[in-house]
């Protein structure tokens, strides 16, 4: 599994895209973990940019996300929605 | 001629419009007793496009000795700088009582967007609850994002609170906090037929089409166009409220469907 940790404050595509840039152009077969436990604010943007930029442009098996609060949760699933790629974003439930 | 303010009293959010002087030959800041951020942020706006047709532009300073020395609290006098002009506006006083939160200020050299959002925390958070945090540091992203992506150029920042009639010590969760983001690039319907994805009829349309849900300039991206109304949607849930102006058309909204027309 590939972790990406978000920044404490995460709001732009810019920041999504930079997260992502290391990570391999195809992820099939893999799944990403997205850790937001140090995330203090997020914006839509940014967690739109990481859908596009892990389960749409790499085609990773899924996008797991931990540590997020409910509004990064559901930015995370309107996210996903508009992109289609929902039953590929993994919540865990809250501690 | 350019686009100034000239002659006004009050430069606020509520009278800036009506003291835009089309054929100005200074920015006449002479007999202004008061201003807020969107005056201000208005003002530095209108500045930063005249400055391109009229390099070495006057800038008269209020003669108010109050008023001089609020707006150079206000960040004005260094953006004057910035700009290369030259007035007698006092330095900023280090013991502001204004409620300046973040004085006026350019998204760019204040390190970008992720420098604006810690700022922007740190000088609200004793201000404004938790979520009216949360939500005007969210939109403040969005509001920035799209400004510095579609515009083509720089955007101006501010915030200021009024805080709340209980004085005293921080933190004040009844106080209000007055964020404004400008930018003289070229418009939201400009932005919009650029890419020809969407077409609407003129500047009063751009602002409902941009307020839409999932509308947006940018081709082949299904997932793009959430911010403004995402931003809406925050600020109505907490009694806000949210202006959006591109040319001279403007929308000011209590909630989402009076805002967009519908």
């Amino acid at each position: 599994m590939i972790r990406v940790e978000t920044p404490d404050h995460a709001g732009s595509r810019d920041q999504a895209r930079a997260l992502t840039a290391t990570l391999p152009a195809d992820l099939q077969g893999e799944t990403v973990l997205l850790d937001c436990s140090e995330l203090v604010v997020g914006a839509p943007s940014f967690f739109d940019e990481m859908v596009k930029q892990v389960l749409t442009l790499r085609r990773a098996d899924a996008l797991e996300i931990s540590g997020a609060r409910d509004r990064a949760r559901d930015l995370l699933e309107r996210a996903a929605n508009n992109r289609s790629v929902r039953e590929r974003l993994r919540i865990a439930a809250p501690a | 001629m350019p686009t100034l303010p000239a002659s006004a009293r009050a430069l606020t959010i509520a009278t800036f419009d009506s003291h835009l002087d089309p054929l100005a030959a200074r920015c006449d800041l002479e007999n202004l007793q008061f201003i807020d951020a969107y005056g201000l942020v208005g003002t530095a706006s209108a500045l930063r496009a005249a400055l391109d047709e009229t390099p070495g532009l006057r800038v008269v300073p209020p003669a108010n000795t109050n008023s001089a020395a609020h707006l150079a609290n206000m960040g004005f006098r260094a953006f004057l700088d910035e700009c290369g002009l030259s007035t007698n506006l006092p330095a900023r006083s280090a013991a502001s009582v204004s409620g300046v939160v973040v004085p006026l200020r350019s998204a760019q050299l204040a390190g970008g967007d992720q420098a604006l959002s810690h700022l922007l925390w740190a000088q609200l958070r004793d201000h404004v609850d938790a979520q009216v945090l949360e939500a005007v540091t969210e939109g403040v992203w969005e509001i920035v994002g799209n400004a510095l992506e579609h515009s083509g150029v720089d955007a101006q920042v501010m915030a200021q609170v009024y805080r709340s009639t209980a004085g005293g010590q921080p933190p004040h969760h009844d106080d209000r906090v007055q964020v404004v983001i400008g930018d003289v690039g070229r418009g939201i319907h400009a932005s919009f037929k650029a890419t020809g994805v969407r077409d609407p009829a003129d500047e009063r349309e751009a602002i409902h089409v941009a307020l839409e849900y999932l509308a947006t300039s940018v081709p082949d991206d299904p997932g793009r166009g959430q911010g403004l109304f995402t931003t809406m949607e925050q600020v109505i849930g907490l009694q806000g409220r949210m202006t959006i102006r591109t040319g001279m058309r403007w929308s000011r909204s209590t909630e989402p469907a009076e805002a967009t027309g519908r």
